[in-house]
């Protein structure tokens, strides 16, 4: 069964994919939340912001433009007596004129338009003017046939006027091309008759100083007429009226907004242009000029720096977002890994457990194995260093013989595994049919060179007792000499044989000894004399002689829970490096 | 443990140095893989050797298998006693040529 194809573990990936694009969802959705409440608050406080501003600045160009008309009209009007008893005489007319202009530096001249034939030797039209040319003062009478005032309506709305008026802004026709306002007023003969009007030119430049116009505020000034005397294109001046400014925004608002220019409220409104937002505030100016101003923010400006927090807040978060994205993936991409991988290990680890049972199945377990027989008692132990070990045993009694192997397969794991079952397979073949230890070692060894194609081999040792005279006769392939533990320790004398599955053919040696009764014959693999400690240390053969030396011939059981216990303390703190088998036999002969 | 290969007077020597235990045993398996394919006779250098398990003898099995069928010797030097005490024990002694 292959794990990727399982359905179930697609379900589990799909599930987990779901999951995270919902956990992405669900923090981008928060994100964009978060950004449009701050957008909110942060557009409304700008707001706010623009309006404060703007009564402020409305505030502080209504003091300039007041400051200038009142000083105008004040200066002027000090004058008003001077001015009745002058014109007496037309030709005293003209030093008051020079006064008015010395004292008062805002007006560029200065007139008197009298009646039609009020002086009769100066015609119908006498209008003394007082005029400013460069550091001097000019004089000079401009009425005239062609510039005849008296039909002007500046003239007639001013002379019908009992008090000082403002005229419409006009553009200076005499010389400067600038726009100027004129401030009149009637004068009275002595005997209280209205015979002229007097009028003050002053320029209207520096208002485009004042009404200065920035990218972020666009501002205008209105005549009472609705004529702009201050916009954003100069050369619209004074040829445009706000009925055909306002009448280009596609707002109903714009009626509203002209009625409340032309009639001097104040107002705020926002309209749209081309597309565009902008915020609209209007108030009139004071005095009795009749103008009112307009201030103009476009949304675009006023919400410029929110707009660029705005998408660096977004972009931001998209980097977060694809950054989260990227961790998430990598994250449940190893997690998914993680579980197939534990997925794999747990079914190798569960086949392991079944192929330890079938070997452990494979060893002699029953101990002691021939109850009925007092010649022998056996103990054997196995434990492997992995799940699967490379060792073995194995014992069987015929015809008064005791037949007995011990094995140990070089490396571990698997592949010894296989060799160790192969190998115990062999042996309780051959040893059915032939009872020499040396010749159950050549036929093993043939099989078994024959096959070996990983050049794994066994080193091994076949003991044959008998059970009536304790004769003993072996035979070993490389495999580490038994200890006969009897009233003294020897080790078994052993002949040089390389181990099995190297080479077939070899000729393997028999060797005999004898076995006194209440000796035990220790068998051993090299997991005994090679167990490490924590330092790396081999247990070695020394200490296991001394070891065994001690117990003497107590009985098999005895003999290997002992050293099983010894071996495992000096194993202590680490792992078993390699199997660890044992095999005691004590023969007890008949009396 | 390492394990190091040189040519010296046209053989391959190899270098075992440290302890050629089971666990040592895979890397050493890879790192002799020149010496299985070698068109020279092999020297195994084991001065330094300081211990093999039987898993250190299968390498030297592999590595004389793979000479034999060419013709080639695998010689073995400088081994302490516990080594050789091995070798005797397993019959290797047999299978191998010493050189002093």
């Amino acid at each position: 069964m292959k794990i990727k194809d399982n359905p179930i573990n697609r379900t589990w990936r799909k599930m987990q994919a779901i999951g995270g694009v919902l956990v992405l969802v669900t923090v981008a959705v928060l994100l964009q939340v978060c950004s449009a409440v701050q957008y909110y608050f942060s557009r409304d406080g700008i707001r706010n912001e623009v309006r404060q501003r703007a009564v402020s600045e409305m505030k502080v160009k209504n003091l300039e433009i007041l400051q200038m008309v009142t000083r105008v009209e004040t200066s002027v009007a000090n004058m008003q007596w001077e001015l009745e008893q002058s014109i007496s005489h037309p030709d005293s007319v003209y030093p008051v004129l020079r006064r008015i202009m010395a004292t008062s530096p805002d007006l560029v001249g200065c007139a008197i338009a009298f009646q039609s034939e009020y002086y009769p030797d100066k015609g119908q039209w006498y209008e003394p003017y007082v005029f400013r040319s460069g550091d001097s003062l000019v004089d000079k009478q401009i009425g005239s046939a062609t510039h005849n005032y008296l039909e002007m309506p500046w003239y007639t709305d001013g002379f019908a006027s009992d008090q000082g008026l403002w005229t419409e802004p006009y553009i200076d026709s005499s010389g400067s091309e600038g726009i100027v306002c004129t401030y009149t007023f009637p004068l009275r003969d002595t005997s209280g008759h209205k015979v002229a009007l007097f009028g003050a030119d002053v320029t209207l430049d520096w208002l485009s100083d004042l009404f200065e116009q920035k990218k972020e505020v666009i501002t205008y000034l209105f005549s009472h007429a609705g004529r702009m005397i201050v916009c954003p294109d100069s050369s619209m001046a004074m040829r445009f009226t706000l009925d055909e400014t306002t009448k280009s925004f596609n707002d109903s608002t714009s009626m509203r907004i002209n009625r409340d220019i032309l009639e001097g409220r104040q107002g705020y409104a926002e309209v749209q242009y081309h597309g565009e937002k902008y915020q609209l505030f209007y108030s009139p100016v004071g005095g009795n000029t009749g103008w009112s101003m307009c201030l103009v923010f476009p949304d675009k400006e006023i919400y410029r720096g929110l707009h660029h927090v705005s998408r660096m807040l977004m972009f931001t978060m998209l980097i977060g977002l694809l950054f989260l994205g990227f961790i998430m993936w990598r994250t449940l991409r190893g997690m998914r890994k993680l579980s197939e991988v534990s997925a794999e290990k747990e079914r190798i680890g569960s086949e392991l457990k079944i192929a330890r049972n079938i070997q452990m199945g494979m060893l002699p377990k029953t101990f002691p194995p021939y109850p009925d027989c007092d010649e022998v008692t056996i103990y054997g132990s196995l434990v492997p260093a992995k799940e699967v070990g490379g060792d073995l045993y194995d014992f069987n009694v015929h015809d008064g013989r005791l037949l007995f192997c011990v094995g140990d397969v070089s490396g571990k794991g698997v592949p010894a595994s296989l060799m160790m079952a192969v190998t115990r397979s062999l042996f309780r073949t051959v040893s059915y049919q032939i009872d020499k230890p040396d010749e159950i070692m050549r036929r093993m060894n043939d099989a078994m060179s024959e096959m070996n194609e990983n050049s794994l081999f066994v080193t091994f040792f076949i003991g044959s007792l008998d059970l009536k005279t304790g004769d003993f006769s072996y035979s070993n392939a490389g495999h580490c000499p038994p200890v006969l533990i009897g009233s003294k320790l020897s080790v078994l004398e052993m002949d040089a044989n390389i181990p099995l599955g190297i080479m077939s053919g070899w000729d393997y040696t028999r060797q005999e000894t004898h076995v006194d009764s209440d000796t035990i014959i220790f068998n051993y693999t090299d997991g005994l004399t090679e167990a490490q400690n924590s330092d790396h240390g081999q247990y070695g053969e020394e200490r296991m002689l001394a070891e065994l030396g001690k117990v003497g011939s107590s009985t098999p059981l005895a003999i290997i829970s002992h050293m099983s216990e010894v071996i495992h303390q000096f194993e202590a703190g680490t792992e078993q490096s390699d199997d660890l088998t044992m095999l005691a036999i004590k023969f007890n002969k008949h009396q | 443990m390492t394990t190091t290969i040189k040519e010296q007077n046209g053989e391959l020597v190899a270098f075992f140095e440290g302890s050629l235990d089971t666990a040592a045993s895979l890397q050493t398996e890879k790192d002799i893989q020149p010496l299985l394919t070698a068109d020279k006779n092999i020297l195994l250098n084991c001065e330094k050797l300081e211990y093999i398990s039987s898993s250190g003898l299968r390498i030297f099995l592999q590595i004389l298998k793979a000479a034999k069928p060419r013709g080639l010797h695998v010689f073995v030097t400088g081994m302490n006693k516990d080594i050789l005490k091995v070798f005797s024990l397993t019959g290797f002694n047999n299978l191998l040529e010493f050189r002093d």
